[in-house]
């Protein structure tokens, strides 16, 4: 297994997102680009990755040149943003003392201590074995790799295999992966994505921590790390979990936004739900889900800039369109497990409502199956229904995210062709990870807005954008 | 900063408040721990060869890695193949998962039809109804076969 020219991705995508957070004024200092490297890796993944996909729209032979080439472009762009948007205060919540600080250290130790463990172990032990993986991620991946691009006419190409209308960014990732270890070398994919998750971890501390104190913090994320289904699902190979960590990410760095109207907080949460939506056929539905969730949450909240929010919507959706119309000029033959057409013929839905009433039964069993995610969607729920008194605004978000998450979920297999029962039992345990991760990645920021009001420490409401 | 001053049942609302949430995380805390073992379990690095990793798709499912093998070692890489199953095989699921997973192993060679490729791969399938010529023929086992064809 060749490592060295992945970790050289690995680096290209940390400048990336550094120049990125850079631009944006989020990173001043050394010392906050250490802080905020998981963030920039993961908006590095979105920005080069989104501009790996267009160009394989275009027509790109993902030569090892194009990916640099396009990083340097994305950096020279991203740190430009540096003059135009100011800085703001890198402001944190107070130090901890006493048992709280130990509690904090013990949550942060214990959290540090088993992301390295599976760190090692998808480095040494894992492989993709997941049916899904095999039968078309990496198949795709590898057709993008030996055949030099997407060629959708091609037998054996990347249009060969199952779904091929799904967005392809996470197979775009892993072509390019190949390309910088110089061959398929599969077994290196597994070590990427628990790059990606550890990432996920580290941005959700860097951007929380400017309001969420470590006592809070870490031992919430600490609990959201060790909920068996989030270490199982690193270097499985699924799509899925990238996606979930995208939505929960970009629902922690909106609530941040909702709180505090910081415009940086927006964009940051602009460019995660356009990688969310290019990585997953309903990573488009969740991001526009969110979106309008967060722009509610906003106006509830009160303050200027609400609205602003809305523009995430065309946002994803012009990130989406380019796909959608490859597909179409190509002629790309798809089979889709589910058609959206499908909601507007009431006949249709009437005759299969048992498959509804299945799946709004079983998707909040699966959510709140202590085995896969412990106790972590109850406590969120817990927390939601405790702040509608005092934070009604992020008691919105969590709850309507997830509400309106669940129901998309459901009407999903509601209109889905494929047997219910098998249909679920294949991936209900992987699609609503998007949704408990999101529940648990924001338990921190509303735990500590309860608690701040119970201390009768709240802070005034926000003014308007930065 | 800081609110006017709150009234007695204002103040004891927030202390429940309070004791909830520390309850609440007290709690997922201790479920959290009753998973350690398991957990330490699952994330136990071993050092398994890359061979064994790499055919762990086929391994996870039981399936025969023979097949998988042979095909990567005889098929050259810019050749095409095709793929014809039948009821030498008896197990339907070994034969969609074996035929789904050379999708996979076997790229950059292209799958085809049967009358445009260089190779044909048997799953339990009879080579010689197909009416071609073969040059070659590799038997993997348990009904399973490769043959290269006359061109």
């Amino acid at each position: 297994m060749r490592i060295g020219g992945p970790l050289l991705l690995d680096l290209i995508l940390l400048g990336v997102g550094q120049a990125m957070l850079l631009g944006l004024g989020v990173v001043r200092s050394l010392g906050q680009a250490f802080r905020c490297a998981g963030l920039a890796f993961i908006v590095g993944w979105c920005m080069l990755g989104a501009a790996i996909v267009y160009a394989l729209i275009f027509g790109a032979s993902l030569q090892l040149w194009q990916p640099i080439a396009l990083a340097v472009a994305l950096a020279a762009v991203a740190s430009a943003l540096g003059r135009a948007i100011p800085g703001g205060a890198d402001t944190i919540e107070r130090r901890e003392r006493g048992v709280a600080r130990v509690c904090a250290i013990a949550a942060a130790a214990s959290l540090v201590g088993y992301l390295a463990l599976l760190g090692v172990h998808s480095a040494l032990t894992e492989s993709p074995t997941g049916w899904d993986t095999w039968a078309f991620w990496l198949p795709r991946a590898k057709a993008i790799f030996s055949f030099h691009g997407l060629h959708p006419h091609l037998h054996g190409g990347f249009a060969s295999f199952a779904h091929p209308e799904y967005p392809p960014l996470v197979p775009a990732f892993d072509a390019a992966v190949f390309r910088f270890a110089g061959a398929t070398s599969v077994l290196a994919l597994p070590f990427q994505d628990w790059l990606l998750a550890a990432a996920f971890v580290a941005a959700a501390a860097a951007v929380l921590r400017h309001r969420v104190r470590p006592a809070l913090l870490w031992p919430a994320l600490c609990l959201l790390v060790l909920a068996p289904q989030f270490g199982a699902s690193v270097g499985a190979g699924y799509a899925d979990p990238q996606l979930a960590r995208l939505i929960a990410l970009g629902a922690v760095c909106g609530g941040m936004w909702v709180l505090e109207r910081d415009g940086r907080l927006l964009v940051l949460t602009g460019i995660l739900l356009v990688g969310a939506s290019l990585t997953k056929r309903e990573g488009l539905g969740l991001a526009l889900m969110l979106s309008v969730a967060l722009a509610v949450a906003a106006r509830v909240e009160g303050g200027r800039g609400w609205a602003r929010a809305m523009l995430l919507v065309p946002t994803v959706i012009v990130a989406a369109l380019p796909w959608q119309i490859w597909l179409h000029v190509e002629h790309v033959r798809s089979s889709p497990d589910y058609s959206l057409r499908m909601l507007l013929h009431p006949s249709y839905l009437f005759d299969r409502l048992g498959r509804l009433s299945i799946a709004l039964e079983r998707l909040p069993r699966i959510a709140l199956s202590f085995d896969h995610w412990l106790l972590v969607l109850p406590l969120a729920l817990l927390l939601a229904f405790l702040v509608i008194g005092t934070r009604s605004s992020l008691a919105v978000l969590v709850l309507g995210a997830i509400g309106a998450g669940y129901l998309g979920l459901a009407c999903v297999y509601w209109i889905g062709t494929l047997p219910v029962t098998w249909y679920m039992r294949t991936s209900a345990s992987r699609v609503v990870a998007s949704l408990v991760l999101l529940a648990g990645a924001l338990t921190p920021l509303v735990a500590s807005e309860l608690l701040r009001s119970a201390q009768g420490q709240d802070r005034e409401r926000p003014a308007g954008d930065v | 900063m800081t609110e006017k001053a709150a009234t007695p049942s204002e103040r004891a609302g927030r202390k429940w408040i309070r004791a909830v949430v520390l309850a609440a995380f007290v709690v997922s805390a201790i479920a959290a721990l009753t998973k350690i073992p398991q957990l330490l379990r699952a994330a136990e690095p071993k050092r398994i060869s890359a061979s064994s990793r790499a055919l762990a798709p086929a391994t996870f499912y039981g399936l025969d890695t023979r097949l998988l093998e042979s095909a990567a070692r005889d098929i050259p890489r810019d050749s095409s193949y095709a793929v014809v199953a039948g009821e030498g095989v008896r197990s339907r699921f070994v034969r969609v998962a074996e035929s789904t997973l050379l999708d996979y192993w076997l790229l950059p060679r292209r799958r085809t039809d049967v009358r445009s490729s260089d190779w044909v791969v048997s799953i339990g399938g009879d080579l010689q109804s197909l009416g071609l010529r073969y040059s070659r023929l590799v038997r993997v086992g348990r009904g399973m076969e490769l043959a290269e064809r006359v061109r």
